[in-house]
């Protein structure tokens, strides 16, 4: 005779339901492993996923402005350079012109056409001769209470 | 029915290889480009990014010895186009923008937009003047062409006083210094250009952050000269009156040289041209020479002659015969030497017979007769001084020519320095070449050669080496170098220097008519004038002038050179060049602090300032005027204070002068000015008083017969008012 193992559909002795077991028993339940950390956790929330990307944003922007910062000063510190070079340039060049409308020809020709002036002549000059050389006196400083003393006479009227 | 799960997980994997392809695609070429073509991409990357520029280094300028500046750079714009960037439509107007801007031909922009099509850069027009490039910014803006045209910053050399010291000074070109100073020291002037490699972005301007290489450029340093400005002034002025005067052919030339120093403190030629426009011929009779050429050959020869004439510095480049102004170098090497002394006498007799040729004294047919050694220099006997050669010998004349520096460079800091042609020791045996010498002809030499010697003549015998420049300034202005005098060695004794002092005052106190005397001041001189014997036409002479002063302690030397002055008659040394001298000596030694010490005769001929008389008196006009040593004045009109007077108040008028003053509105009596030119003095000034002008004769007198009214400061036929003063030159028509 061909055992039939119990628990298959034709597992009755003769095929009849009632044998099979299988049908009346809770069908097993998976198991099903918790792997930590790719569950989301029952705390997590839509705000701080926000929150994070909104400070990756704030950080990039920060990053990025400073960047943007810097190229816009050196810009500004470009022009100024360029502005004060210009400048001195300008002021070597009129300082230039001046030099040439001040030259001796110029002056003497503008004396002599507009002014009406002419030449010294030589007697025209007085010679001074003094009997002494050139002497230097050296004014000796008042002392600290002397000046005090003037001070204190000025407030005084 | 949707997708079924094995679908949805074989569009997974097919987006997965999708994606990994393409990064892979991505990484490969990330790392062929990093890696692999590292090299290339890095190259190509700094050839783009990395911009080597060239910083100009600043050209030094140059000074007087007072900080003047003669010569400095400014910043000047070229003019660039970019014919690449040019499109078809606005070509012309561009074109017709800058012609006008630039005064320049049309067609000249255009041939160079279209030879240079593709390309990014073409020069137009380079150091273009502020105005200028105002309108062509202007112009930019306004037309909206900045990639067709743009101006790249250059620099350029301006000389503020155009044409002081132009033949000193030089100018440059491009490449730098291309004449005088600015040639000489251009390696000084120039500086060493700097480098700097650094990350630029698109806009051209440096990245941040990023490494900058630099090499700082070594801006050029400075000259100061020892030119002084005022008695370059002062010379200048007096050589441009010489022109007028006497048209030299050949121009003329002066220099002024501290003798205990060597300092060159004024150093003109004329003609003189515009450093700040060095190419154009300056003087007007140059430039029309060059007009008048008939053809283009010539015309361009014409112009290489005029520019060649107008730079050549005939102080240092120009050797020509002394003349007689060489006198002073033979009677210092016969005192020295002890063949001659003050006590030596000699026979003029008007013509003397050396070897087979006579050699006539410049009065001839009159002669001096017996002249002792002084009065052979002060009458500048030809035929004494013949007889003091012949004593010294041909060795010892070559000897001290030789010690005088006479046979070398002086070695002045100045390019293009002549050499002398000169008679040699084995030449001078022969009597005539010996005799022709001592009286300064047949040798030929510099100017600067000979106020270097005639310097060591007056100050103890020291011959040095002359210069012009003083110090060398970094571009803090810090003195980095300065020069020191350099002596060379003595030649005569302090003995026999204080001697040729005493002989060359004795000369201008003897003859002060013709001979560069300044009142209130003590000084030496001595008159030249050669024939240019070389030249074919006839009767072309080099007249010079040679001053010392103040010569009881010399300070300064003159030297003055006309060449062919052409002046009719007027062609001696004595007549021509002395009188420039004397003035630029009279300008020169007040300047320089060194006030006049009057005689007594001198005071008593002096003029006098006129005073102010307006609203004064009658009577208190008449104390004021006699308290300045004038006379009773010619009163006109009635009334009670003076309302005119003649002269003006500040000119100058002779003690003798007379004054004429207006109680009223009076209409004052007119004179016409006469010409007197040509006149005897005592003739002219007896005329003009008559007439009623007020008479002032400078120069010579003492001899009316042989002196005559060359100048008056007045124009003939103006009228003036009765009292005017009338100023003349006079001279006198002494040979040297």
């Amino acid at each position: 005779m061909e055992v039939i193992p119990l628990g298959t559909s034709s597992s009755g002795y003769d095929g009849s339901a009632a044998y099979e077991y299988q049908r009346f028993e809770e069908p097993e339940k998976k198991k099903i492993k918790q792997v930590p950390g790719r569950a989301l956790s029952k705390g997590f929330s839509a705000a701080k996923a926000v929150l994070y990307m909104l400070v990756v944003v704030v950080l990039a922007s920060m990053l990025i402005y400073t960047r943007v910062e810097q190229m816009v000063l050196n810009d500004q510190y470009n022009t100024l350079l360029g502005q004060l070079n210009e400048i001195k340039n300008t002021n070597a060049s009129l300082q230039l012109q001046l030099e040439t409308r001040l030259s001796l020809n110029n002056i003497e020709a503008y004396a002599r056409e507009h002014l009406g002036m002419s030449e010294v002549k030589n007697q025209q000059i007085e010679y001074i001769n003094f009997d002494t050389l050139n002497k230097a006196e050296v004014i000796e400083q008042d002392s600290f209470w002397e000046e005090l003393l003037q001070w204190f006479r000025s407030l005084a009227g | 029915m949707g997708p079924s799960l094995k679908m949805k997980k074989r569009l997974k994997y097919a987006v997965l290889v999708a994606v990994i392809a393409s990064f892979s695609v991505v990484m490969c070429n990330l790392v062929n480009i990093s890696v692999f073509q590292y090299g290339f991409y890095t190259a190509k990357a700094n050839s783009n990014q990395y911009r080597p520029e060239t910083i100009p280094a600043t050209r030094g300028s140059i000074y007087d010895r007072n900080m003047q500046t003669l010569a400095s750079s400014k910043t000047a714009f070229d003019v660039n186009l970019s014919p690449r960037d040019i499109g078809e439509k606005d070509k012309l107007a561009i074109v017709k923008g800058l012609a006008a801007i630039l005064e320049m031909d049309e067609t000249t922009i255009l041939d160079k937009i279209d030879q240079n099509a593709n390309k990014l850069y073409v020069n137009i027009k380079n150091r273009i003047e502020e105005e200028t490039e105002i309108k062509i910014r202007d112009f930019i803006v306004e037309n909206g062409y900045t990639d067709e045209i743009y101006l790249t910053e250059n620099t350029k050399r301006v000389y503020p006083n155009s044409t002081l010291a132009a033949s000193v000074i030089g100018f440059t070109g491009t490449d730098g210094g291309l004449y005088g100073l600015e040639l000489k020291y251009d390696s000084i002037l120039s500086g060493t250009p700097g480098y700097t490699v650094s990350l630029k972005d698109a806009r051209g301007e440096n990245m941040p952050d990023t490494n900058e290489e630099r090499y700082d450029p070594v801006n050029g340093s400075s000259l100061v000269l020892t030119i002084d400005e005022t008695i370059q002034h002062f010379v200048e002025k007096t050589l441009t009156k010489v022109m007028a005067q006497h048209n030299p052919n050949e121009g003329c030339a002066a220099i002024v040289m501290d003798v205990n120093t060597f300092e060159i403190l004024a150093m003109a030629n004329m003609p003189t041209f515009d450093l700040n426009d060095p190419y154009t011929i300056y003087d007007p009779e140059l430039a029309a020479l060059v007009d008048a050429a008939a053809s283009d050959e010539e015309r361009l020869q014409a112009l290489r002659d005029a520019r060649g004439a107008q730079w050549s510095n005939k102080c240092i480049s120009y050797n020509y015969e002394p003349g007689s102004t060489f006198k002073l170098i033979t009677a210092s090497a016969a005192l020295e030497e002890g063949t001659s002394s003050l006590n030596s006498t000699f026979h003029c007799g008007g013509v003397i017979k050396v070897a087979d040729r006579d050699m006539k004294c410049h009065i001839y047919p009159r002669a001096h007769g017996t002249e002792d050694f002084t009065h052979a220099v002060v009458d500048s006997c030809n035929p004494s001084f013949v007889q003091i050669g012949a004593n010294l010998g041909s060795a010892r004349f070559y000897k001290y020519f030789e010690s005088f520096g006479l046979t070398e460079k002086t070695g002045i800091d100045l390019p293009g320095e002549g050499r002398s042609l000169y008679k040699t020791e084995a030449d001078l045996k022969s009597t005539v070449a010996l005799a022709s010498c001592s009286f300064g002809q047949s040798n030929s030499i510099t100017p600067i050669q000979l106020i270097t010697a005639v310097s060591a003549v007056v100050n103890g015998g020291y011959l040095g080496t002359p210069h012009v420049v003083k110090d060398v300034l970094d571009d803090k202005g810090n003195v980095i170098q300065s020069v020191q005098p350099e002596v060379r060695h003595q030649v005569i004794s302090s003995e026999t220097s204080a001697v040729m002092r005493t002989i060359m005052e004795t000369v201008v106190t003897e003859k002060p008519t013709t001979n560069a005397y300044v009142a209130g001041y003590r000084i030496g001189g001595k008159s030249g004038t050669a024939q240019k014997l070389f030249k074919s036409e006839k009767n072309l002479y080099v007249a010079s002038y040679i001053a010392v002063a103040p010569i009881d302690d010399p300070q300064i030397a003159v030297l003055c050179l006309v060449d062919e002055p052409t002046a009719e008659g007027q062609y001696y040394g004595s007549v021509v060049a002395m009188p420039p001298a004397a003035a630029i000596l009279a300008d020169t030694l007040p300047y320089l602090g060194i006030s006049p010490k009057y005689t007594a005769e001198e005071l008593e001929i002096q003029n006098v300032t006129m005073p102010l008389l307006l609203n004064m008196s009658e009577l208190d006009a008449e104390t004021k005027l006699s308290s300045v040593g004038l006379g009773k004045p010619e009163i006109i009109g009635e009334g009670d204070t003076i309302v005119r007077q003649v002269p003006s108040v500040g000119s100058s008028i002779p003690k003798d002068g007379k004054v004429y003053i207006y109680m009223d509105s009076s209409e004052s009596r007119s004179l016409t000015v006469p010409d007197v030119r040509g006149m005897r003095p005592s003739a002219a000034i007896s005329r003009l008083k008559g007439m009623g002008f007020n008479v002032i004769v400078e120069g010579a007198t003492a001899n009316d017969e042989s002196s005559q009214i060359t100048l008056q400061d007045l124009p003939v036929g103006d009228s003036v008012p009765v009292g005017t003063v009338i100023t003349l030159t006079s001279v006198e028509f002494y040979s040297d």
